[in-house]
């Protein structure tokens, strides 16, 4: 440890007298003259000292505002001044002029209202000229549906009880056309397949396999090459003169034979010529009636719907009826429609006037169904089978081409368990039932079967009585009731209970199987298959 | 070689639809205009979208005939737009760059264009425009009653609508024109006959109309201006038709009060009378109207004081309404529709109550000469009044009744003018279920199923007219129409039955020839049953009634095939429509059964 290392002191001492004190003294001066006005301002709370300038401060958003309202230096250059008196055109005899023509003579009755299109001057358009007037292009109207159609009878505020359901029935028809087309069609592809989840190691061996074949067959290939190059020498044998000469004549042969077979053919069809003529006069003839089928078809299309005109399909607005117990018959409590103005736009829709835009409405199922629950809570399901029933009979018999479909559709229904969906497809199919030709389609659909079927099935009167009331429909055309017969049609039937409820079931059966004796069918099915075993 | 079906060599035209037909796009770029403006031009000039028989650009397309376009492309009005269009882009570039007085100065300048020519080109006389008059109607009468949305319908327009859907109701109700109302769930439907043309239009409900979101409202506007400038100059020809000048002027307290029609009504009132009572000092007047263009202000304010004073006319006293009924009515020859619609009212008064909807049968009930009151101010009558003789009302009454007068539901108002008789008031009084409201623009007898109410309603008509009634059943006669097209066959069908009856005998006869041939053959001997056959004969005579029926087979048979073809679609159709009437007379059968189970 040494000494402590001295200094100099000779610096210091000296530096002491030179040392500022202004400091010192700014500070006394300072605290002066903080006594002498009043507290020091540092020690002031902030609050105390400023405030926040609110007479002139602006919104940034009018900030920016007041900045955009200044006029450019440029522009307020060229602006007009009002005490500069502007220099007269020089082409000012010549803008005059046309000044002068310009100002129609105006009617006196000139009327007020200018809007972005100016009615004024209303002098009568057709006034002058009575019945001469210009050859103009004839428009042709651009669609055979009225611009306002009138509601039909049951539309009315108070309608008669008849019309009333009838327009209630179209309405849920149509509502029902919506459902069957819905349920009947076909299902959309899934978004997500089901399946179990293979394990990684499964994975594995998965990729393995198809890695191996991969692996494999270029060298299968190669060998199979091989082995045929090989054996390509050994099989090749000599050919013989003989052989050439006979397979020559064998050739020949064979060509006169063919040459024989075409002659006899040709002259079997000339000898079948009438046959022929006829057969294609027949398809002549169909083709003729299926061309003027659809014809029709078309313009009763036109008739209700436009042309295709755009992107996406017209779709008709909802029946506008009043549910039965919406009738009041005072005008002032009646629910009336309020969406006129989409009902005009759907008419200028439906006229072809616009092209039909999508329905925004299919995107959300918003109150699709709405129509369709009430009409359910309030008619009931079997009025509405009959309802829809008689709708697509009507369909049908419009339309006697698109039937296949519609009568698939009714044979399908009777597959569906739900005994309604039974019922309406067994009411459609005895509509359609109305000659034997459509008798015999039903059949071949394999309608006979699926019906005996829903009748052993049936569990309530009414289902029993549409399955009945849809076989006794077949049941005039003999090769239907032998149909039926083979799918043991009469055993059920005997074994159907009868109800109390409604003779019709009775009626239908009793009509039945009088069929069935008609046409010596009626013997006990054992019989029947013994008969038919010998 | 082969050519190419579609082959076209590089400078030859195309053809066929690929060369009619265009797109929109292609419309577009054709016009050189935005889309919004070939929409607007469409619909102004009436261009509508075309189905080419062979889509060349795909399903997904709008066509055009390229006709069409080249129609619009040589359209004044497109140049007249794109210069509207330039205007706007001057009054948006004077605002950006604040030069207000010039922005403002613009706005006044605006160029506006005229549809008056293309009206005159869509429907060159006045019928044409009558005919397609029910789309513009509805439509003026929709926008009327539906409320005003900023930045999408302006209040001006609204206004506008009102008032001409007013003016021609005014015109209507005037002249006796309103053939047909039926009340229904949507609307309103009016019929009225001008000119010997049905105009059918559809009025809303006086309900809160919803504007839903997936209507294109640029589409219904540009409808709108279009029906709007049309309505106005249908207007302006039917009041010059009838000697009224055209823009009414109103009094604008009945405006304020919104009873523009009652106060159309006293204009039509005022002007008629002074046109019948001096002409000549209408024409001075039409002159001095010309010379007061220039004065302007002070002419309209005079014109104003002008219709409040037609509001003091003694129009309190009855018939007032008809005496101007008269004079209008001797300008014009009328057809015998419109005399009896102008009587069916007469010296009956009215007074609405408040609940019921006003507009409709201030309007309904003028046109078949009825006077008419409501309650509020400006109304021509008090309640009080004295000669009232119905009062409609449309709910449940307490005491406080005039025995002299009758409390209706308006809906026997309705149907009085549908079935063109006074209708006996009983089943329509004040809180009582009234009679169905049918739908007079059915036709009952070609349907073929006349509701019961129609039928008493025909009973009611004809007992009125001290008439015999027809035996029910008249519809028989249209099921026994198919047989008119039969015509040709009648006259061949006695022929055809000779020719039946001598192939019947020789049939016979042959018959019996073969028979006796095959009785040779037999070794049977010869016998004569010559008399056997007209045996045969007379016995086939007790199913000539079925061959009768046959005849029209016959006939059938004879006639050519596209005839046959009609017939036989003829007979279908009234097949179906006889289905239809017995589904609803099962129906009410049923009905009635199951009511009677009800009581019982």
């Amino acid at each position: 440890m040494g000494k402590k290392a001295k200094t100099s002191r000779k610096g210091k001492k000296a530096w002491r007298a030179n040392i500022s004190t202004e400091d010192i003294q700014d500070f006394f001066e300072q605290s002066t003259k903080d006594a002498l006005s009043g507290g020091s301002l540092s020690s002031a709370p902030a609050e105390s000292l400023f405030f926040v300038d609110k007479s002139k401060d602006l919104s940034v958003k009018r900030k920016i505002e007041k900045h955009r309202q200044k006029v450019l230096h440029v522009e307020s250059m060229l602006q007009k001044n009002p005490f500069v008196q502007a220099v007269p055109s020089s082409t000012l005899k010549k803008s005059k002029k046309t000044l002068k023509e310009v100002p129609k003579p105006k009617d006196a009755t000139e009327c007020g209202p200018q809007g972005s299109v100016s009615t004024s001057g209303m002098a009568d358009l057709w006034g002058d000229k009575g019945g001469d007037n210009s050859k103009t292009k004839k428009t042709a109207k651009p669609s055979l549906i009225p611009a306002v159609e009138v509601e039909p009878p049951g539309s009315s505020f108070n309608p008669t009880f008849e019309s009333h359901q009838e327009t209630l029935a179209h309405a849920v028809a149509q509502e029902m056309h919506k459902v069957y087309k819905k349920e009947l069609g076909p299902q959309p592809v899934p978004l997500t397949v089901p399946g179990e989840a293979v394990d990684e190691e499964e994975m594995y061996f998965l990729d393995a396999d198809e890695g191996s074949d991969d692996d494999m067959n270029p060298e299968n290939l190669d060998e199979n090459e091989d082995a045929a190059s090989e054996k390509r020498p050994l099989k090749t044998k000599r050919v013989t003169t003989v052989m050439l000469n006979k397979r020559a004549r064998r050739k020949e042969q064979l060509k006169k034979e063919a040459e024989a077979k075409k002659a006899q053919k040709l002259s079997k069809e000339i000898d079948g010529l009438p046959d022929i003529l006829q057969e294609i006069a027949k398809e002549d003839d169909q083709k003729h009636k299926r061309h003027i089928r659809r014809v029709v078809a078309k313009k009763e299309k036109l008739k209700s719907c436009p042309p295709r005109l755009g992107k996406h399909k017209f779709e008709p607005a909802p029946v506008q009826v009043l549910l039965t117990e919406e009738i009041t018959g005072s005008l002032r409590k009646l629910k009336g429609c309020c969406t006129l103005v989409k009902d005009r736009f759907k008419s200028l829709e439906k006229r072809g006037l616009i092209p039909p835009k999508l329905n925004k409405r299919l995107m959300f199922f918003e109150d699709e169904l709405s129509l369709e629950q009430d009409a359910e809570r309030k008619i009931g399901w079997l009025l509405k089978l009959i309802f829809a029933g008689t709708a697509t009979c009507i369909a049908y018999n419009i339309m006697p081409y698109m039937g296949d479909n519609l009568l698939q559709q009714s044979v399908s229904l009777l597959t569906v368990k739900d005994p309604l969906f039974k019922r309406m497809g067994a009411s459609r199919l005895a509509q359609f039932a109305i000659d034997d030709e459509r008798r015999m389609k039903i059949v071949e659909m394999g309608g006979a079967q699926e019906l005996v079927n829903m009748l052993v099935d049936a569990k309530d009167d009414r289902t029993r009585k549409e399955a009945l009331k849809a076989l006794s429909a077949l049941s005039p055309s003999d090769q239907a009731i032998g149909a039926l017969h083979q799918a043991g049609a009469i055993s059920v039937i005997r074994s159907t209970p009868d109800s109390l409820e409604s003779a019709e079931i009775e009626k239908y059966k009793s009509g039945l199987l009088k069929r069935f004796q008609d046409l010596r069918y009626d013997i006990p099915s054992t019989n029947v298959s013994r008969s038919s075993d010998s | 070689m082969v050519k190419h079906k579609h082959y076209r060599p590089p400078g030859k035209k195309k053809e066929g639809n690929a060369a009619r037909y265009i797109t929109r796009s292609q419309a577009v770029k054709q016009l050189q205009v935005s889309l919004p403006l070939f929409r607007k031009l469409c619909i102004l000039k009436g261009v509508f979208p075309r189905e080419p028989k062979k889509k060349v650009k795909g399903n997904h397309h709008t066509y055009y005939h390229l006709k069409d376009v080249s129609f619009i492309q040589h359209e004044p009005l497109l140049e007249r737009l794109r210069e509207i269009r330039a205007y706007e882009r001057k009054v948006k570039k004077a605002d950006a760059k604040k030069n207000r007085d010039r922005a403002n100065l613009l706005r006044q300048r605006r160029p506006t264009y005229r549809l008056d020519k293309i009206i005159l080109q869509r429907y060159p006389n006045f019928i044409d425009a009558l005919r397609d008059l029910d789309d513009c109607l509805t439509m003026v009468h929709l926008f009327a009653a539906l409320p005003a949305i900023e930045e999408r319908i302006e209040v001006k327009r609204i206004h506008n609508c009102r008032r001409l859907s007013h003016e021609w109701q005014a015109y209507i109700s005037r002249t006796h024109k309103l053939r047909k109302v039926f009340v229904s769930v949507k609307g309103i439907y009016y019929q009225a006959e001008v000119k010997g043309q049905k105009v059918t239009w559809l009025t809303p409900h006086p309900l809160q109309q919803v504007l839903t979101e997936d209507i294109d409202f640029n589409i219904m506007l540009n409808f709108l201006e279009f029906y709007e400038a049309l309505l106005a100059f249908v207007n302006c020809h039917l009041y010059r038709s009838i000697n009224v000048k055209y823009p009414p002027i109103l009094d604008p307290r009945l405006e304020a009060l919104a009873a523009d029609l009652y106060a159309l009504s006293r204009y039509f009132d005022a002007n008629s009378r002074s046109a019948v009572l001096d002409p000549q000092a209408s024409s001075l007047s039409g002159s001095g109207n010309v010379e007061s263009q220039q004065i302007g202000d002070s002419v309209s304010e005079s014109e104003l004081r002008l219709a409040q004073l037609q509001h003091q006319l003694p129009s309190n006293e009855p018939g007032a309404l008809m005496h101007l009924v008269k004079d209008v009515a001797g300008e014009e020859e009328e057809d015998d529709d419109t005399r009896e619609c102008k009587k069916l009212f007469k010296d009956m008064k009215f007074f609405l109550n408040r609940e019921v909807y006003r507009e409709s049968l201030l309007f309904v009930i003028p046109a078949f000469g009825g006077t008419v009151s409501w309650e509020g101010d400006g109304a021509p009558f008090e309640e009080n009044d004295e000669s009232i003789t119905h009062q409609i009302v449309d709910r449940p009454m307490h005491g406080r009744q005039t025995l002299a007068r009758e409390y209706v539901q308006p809906q026997w108002v309705y149907d009085c003018i549908n079935a063109r008789i006074i209708l006996p008031t009983g089943g329509y009084l004040a809180g009582r279920d009234p009679p169905p409201h049918l739908s007079p623009f059915v036709d009952n007898e070609a349907e073929g199923y006349v509701p019961d109410y129609a039928e008493t309603i025909k009973q009611w008509k004809t007992a009125g007219r001290s008439e015999v009634l027809p035996l029910p059943g008249v519809g028989k006669e249209d099921l026994e129409d198919p047989q008119n097209l039969l015509a040709e066959g009648v006259i061949d069908r006695a022929k055809a039955k000779e020719a039946v009856e001598k192939k019947k005998k020789m049939m016979a006869l042959e018959r019996q020839y073969h028979d006796e041939l095959n009785k040779e053959l037999h070794g049977i001997p010869h016998s004569s049953s010559v008399s056997n056959i007209d045996n045969h004969i007379s016995g086939k005579e007790t199913e000539d009634k079925e061959e009768f029926d046959d005849d029209r087979e016959l006939a059938k048979l004879g006639m050519p095939r596209r005839k046959r073809g009609k017939l036989e679609a003829v007979e279908k159709g009234i097949k179906r429509k006889k289905d239809h009437i017995d589904v609803i007379r099962e129906r009410k059968r049923k009905l009635k059964e199951s009511q009677k189970s009800k009581e019982g």
